[in-house]
């Protein structure tokens, strides 16, 4: 997960509770989606069906909270080499966006979800060591 | 712009983990600086002034 691992050199304590907090909640969300769907399966008739898949919310909560307490706790530099390489990365998503728009259905697939959450997040991951190699 | 932060440093005898210690900043930051790589914010290079005991134009200075 790209800028989690500890991409911007050495973590303090406070960015290594907040790396846990993220694993952690990491682990809870892909319990509670697999919960969601095994119960959205089995209870198709349900009306209140929807709600089961808002079990993994909290887990999405938590993670967002991690990401969060770990960028409040780098230092200046660490910052810069966060937001550039965030600012890169979201450059190239739009991009590469925009590029997979124009052939998606006539020449290529429309990409599932999984697919799109793993490509942002390698192209994150890749931005930032990039940019970390600026400064080292 | 350049620096004497390993000059500093090196006579006062400190690591560069000791010197990021006393700025509560990471060691990747300090060694950034010393090579030029990274220019400190101010508030930042005033610390390090403050830590040398040494105005901040005795260790900041623009390059030539």
């Amino acid at each position: 997960m790209g800028w989690f691992s500890d991409k911007c050199g050495q973590m303090n304590a406070a960015q290594r509770r907040a790396y846990r907090m993220y694993l952690w909640a990491t682990v809870l969300y892909l319990g509670t989606l697999l919960i969601a769907v095994y119960l959205s399966r089995h209870f198709k008739a349900w009306p209140g069906k929807p709600l089961f898949m808002l079990l993994p919310l909290a887990a999405v909560v938590l993670m967002l909270r991690g990401m969060m307490l770990y960028f409040t706790s780098a230092d200046e530099m660490q910052r810069r080499i966060l937001s550039e390489g965030s600012a890169y990365a979201f450059a190239t998503i739009i991009f590469a966006s925009i590029v997979y728009g124009l052939f998606e259905g006539s020449v290529i697939p429309p990409a599932p979800w999984w697919a799109q959450f793993t490509f942002m997040m390698t192209v994150w991951g890749f931005a930032v060591e990039i940019t970390k190699r600026r400064y080292k | 712009m350049k620096n004497r932060v390993r000059d500093l440093r090196s006579e006062r005898e400190w690591s560069q983990a000791d010197l990021a210690d006393k700025l509560a900043v990471s060691r990747q930051t300090i060694n950034a600086i010393e090579t030029g790589k990274y220019d400190p914010s101010l508030p930042l290079a005033f610390k390090i002034a403050q830590v040398f005991r040494n105005r901040i134009e005795e260790v900041f200075f623009p390059e030539k």
